[in-house]
């Protein structure tokens, strides 16, 4: 199979690929999503920043479909995640912050084995390409996915999202764990799928990688976004200031 | 997804199962289990065969010594011959020269289950000498849940370890990928629940179904084969399908836990307390539910009836009562013919039989009942368990179940009757008008009707077999069914 990344038409891309609308999520009596906003358009990354608890895992729960809104809507591509989580995770690649691979398969067999799942069947020479793409180098691919770094684990992860030509990428602290080579070379796979159109939901704690990769950056607090920057206006220094500042707003 | 790349997805588990070494370590260890339980019960088969054949033998050397016997003495001689060497005695041919069996032939499937038969023979010999009271209640017939776990059988692998290895094939799916986190990679594709359990079982249940029915037949065939089948083909194939459906039921079971979602260990802990409970809790409750639908009648009354009876006719004056009046009902006018008929020791020994019968029949119907009684609920208990579901079908194709134990001492005591019935009209007749074969010969009478003594007529119970194996066919693939209705209806969405 060979994968060939489409341009988006002028009027899918100005439609939102995620659309979340004042979205409620309780567990008891602890409400984990309070209204929550959040609108992503083809091609933009945008971070999500939050202390532990915040709602980030809450809010990926939602888009994938594993948890359905209490209140509010969840869209991904116009398709409503909470009564079609099948059709929503269409559009959706999701790369958890430890990327689970069947140990005994390698990295080619599994990216055939979650292509299969997603309905696509890739031969081998495609999963090599899309490894390679994804930065996974040619002597691993064959190797057991057990012998992998968590870097390496991601990159097939990456692969099964370029496979799936996603138009959202979901990413859980990605960059957590990387050596700065390994996260590097993240952010740039990153920046590339957002310039062919995958709009990048991220959640992380990693402040100087989302200056790096993001457009836009959202504070998370008490399950509603309370700040939404655009990185490039602030250096690093002001940015974790300003975190820091909201941090200590929301434990106050 | 569409329906039609689900054998895709399904081909995907396939090569993941045939990949893990596990698979193939499981698969071998059941090999190994399956063969040394098919050797086990060609072994016992093939004694029993050889059992019932120097039976056959034995009689046929008792006719071939009888006729010897009757053409030497036969002819005039000077020696003299007692009425126990003379088969020309009816009475002397019954009781020391005759040897007939009553005979429980193996079935063609009796290599499946050892059953009754690994405590309970399958020839007896009906005999007429002196100990004669209870012979056709000598073996105390159990549950088959008392002897369950008896001999390393077909049966035994079949039934108590295969769910083992079907647990240990198939119950960390789903649940070891949520515990390593490759499920929420799983989850994260367009796919429901529903579909990748479906596969991931089905491709399990195709592993396990394989690797058991053909491992069974592997093993049979390794043993020496089953033989001609003579008929028994349905009931064969019957068998193998309640096999496959038995594996598919302990697939569901372990696809029906998985969608609890508790991880592993939980799984693993949740599916060997059913294997359990399944296999050992559940029918030996059935077992002492049974001892209470069926209670045994008191052996030690039996005995002491027994005891009594027999205290009875050896006392010298009622034993002479009873022979006396056995005789009068017997032969009305013996009296006028031969006043010392009551002394002959063949009359004796038929009014004391005829005795021991009578004073020990409500015993022995109580017996008998019970046996038909415990059998009968057997059946339906076994019902409450696929495990006993199982057995029981193995049990009854084999011929080794209790039921058919029940009906052979039946038929055996029956057999015992009926050659009475053969020779009693003999012996008196013998008794009343002993008439010499020759003048001067050593035979004293003219029984020759060696040929005309009744033979055992063995059942084979190929019908009842046929309808256990439906029956337990249709049971276990009800019980899949619902297992499967039920994993399908909690997976509806991925655990979040």
């Amino acid at each position: 199979m060979h994968i060939e990344q489409r341009e988006l038409p002028q009027a899918e891309a100005d439609n939102p690929v995620l659309a979340i609308r004042a979205a409620v999520k309780r567990f008891g009596a602890r409400t984990a999503l309070n209204g929550l906003d959040l609108t992503l358009r083809a091609g933009e990354v945008f971070a999500l920043l939050g202390p532990n608890g915040a709602g980030k895992t809450t809010t990926i729960n939602l888009i994938l479909g594993f948890l359905k809104p209490d209140a509010g809507a969840v869209q991904v591509c116009g398709i409503e995640a909470g009564s079609d989580p099948v059709g929503a995770r269409g559009h959706v690649a999701y790369i958890p912050e430890q990327v689970a691979l069947y140990p005994g398969l390698s990295g080619i067999e599994n990216l055939r084995y979650f292509a299969t799942l997603a309905g696509l069947d890739l031969s081998v020479d495609a999963s090599r390409r899309l490894l390679t793409e994804a930065g996974l180098p040619e002597e691993a691919q064959g190797r057991p996915a057990a012998s992998y770094s968590k870097g390496m684990r991601q990159k097939v992860g990456i692969a099964v999202a370029l496979a799936r030509q996603a138009r959202l990428l979901l990413l859980d602290e990605p960059t957590s764990g990387l050596d700065p080579s390994a996260a590097a070379d993240f952010s740039v796979t990153v920046r590339h799928a957002a310039e062919r159109g995958t709009a990048v939901l991220m959640a992380t704690h990693d402040l100087y990688r989302v200056r790096e990769m993001a457009d836009r950056v959202g504070v998370l607090s008490r399950g509603r976004i309370v700040e939404d920057i655009d990185p490039k206006t602030l250096d690093h220094v002001a940015l974790e200031h300003l975190y820091i500042e909201r941090l200590a707003e929301i434990t106050a | 997804m569409s329906v039609a790349r689900f054998p895709r997805l399904l081909g995907a588990e396939l090569r993941l199962i045939l990949r893990e070494r596990l698979t193939w370590a499981i698969i071998a260890a059941l090999l190994a289990a399956l063969c040394l339980a098919a050797w086990t019960g060609a072994d016992r088969v093939a004694r029993e065969r050889t059992a019932i054949a120097e039976a056959a033998d034995d009689s046929e050397r008792a006719v071939r010594e009888a006729r010897a016997a009757h053409e030497r003495y036969a002819k005039p001689s000077p020696i003299k011959v007692n009425y126990w060497q003379d088969p020309t005695d009816a009475f002397g041919f019954m009781t020391y020269f005759m040897a007939a069996y009553a005979v429980k032939p193996p079935t063609p499937l009796a290599l499946l289950a050892a059953g009754q038969s690994d405590v309970q023979p399958a020839v007896t010999k009906i005999s007429f000498g002196f100990s004669t009271v209870f012979d056709d209640t000598a073996y105390e017939l159990g549950s088959a849940a008392r002897l369950k776990l008896g001999p390393f059988d077909l049966a035994f692998v079949l039934v108590y370890l295969v769910p083992l290895a079907v647990i240990a094939l198939a119950g960390t799916r789903l649940s070891a990928e949520q515990d390593s986190g490759v499920l929420r990679m799983i989850a994260a594709q367009p796919v429901g629940p529903r579909r990748v359990a479906a596969a991931k079982f089905g491709a399990v249940a195709l592993v396990a179904v394989t690797g058991v029915v053909g491992g069974t037949g592997l093993a049979l065939a390794l043993a020496g084969g089953l033989g001609p089948l003579a008929g028994w083909e349905t009931t064969l194939a019957l068998l193998a399908a309640a096999l496959a459906t038995y594996v598919m039921l302990w697939v569901a079971v372990c696809a029906l836990v998985a969608s609890l979602w508790r991880g592993a260990v939980a799984a693993l802990a949740i599916l060997v307390l059913t294997w359990a409970g399944i296999t050992m809790v559940l029918p030996t409750g059935l077992g002492i539910a049974l001892d209470a639908l069926a209670p045994m009648p008191s052996r030690i009354a039996a005995i002491d009836a027994s005891r009594q009876a027999q205290a009875l006719f050896s006392t010298a004056e009622k034993g002479a009562r009873i022979t006396a009046a056995w005789a009068s009902r017997k032969v009305p006018d013996a009296a006028q013919h031969r006043p010392a008929l009551v002394e002959a020791p063949e009359i004796k020994r038929l009014a004391r039989d005829a005795f021991y019968d009578e004073a020990l029949a409500d015993h022995r119907e109580s017996w008998h009942e019970h046996a038909l009684a415990a059998s009968a609920w057997s059946r339906r208990l076994a019902l409450l368990s696929p495990a006993t579901i199982l057995a029981l079908a193995l049990e009854t194709a084999a011929g080794t179940d209790a039921g058919r134990h029940a009906d052979f001492l039946t038929a055996g005591g029956a057999y015992r009757r009926r050659l009475r019935t053969f020779f009693e009209p003999r012996i008196l007749a013998q008794a009343m008008n002993p008439v010499p074969v020759c003048a001067g010969c050593p035979a004293r009478l003219g029984f020759d009707a060696y040929d005309a003594v009744p033979a055992f007529e063995p059942a084979i119970p190929r019908a009842t077999a046929q309808r256990e194996a439906l029956v337990a066919l249709g049971c276990l693939l009800a019980g899949a069914l619902l297992l499967t209705a039920l994993t399908y209806r909690r997976l509806t969405e991925w655990p979040s």
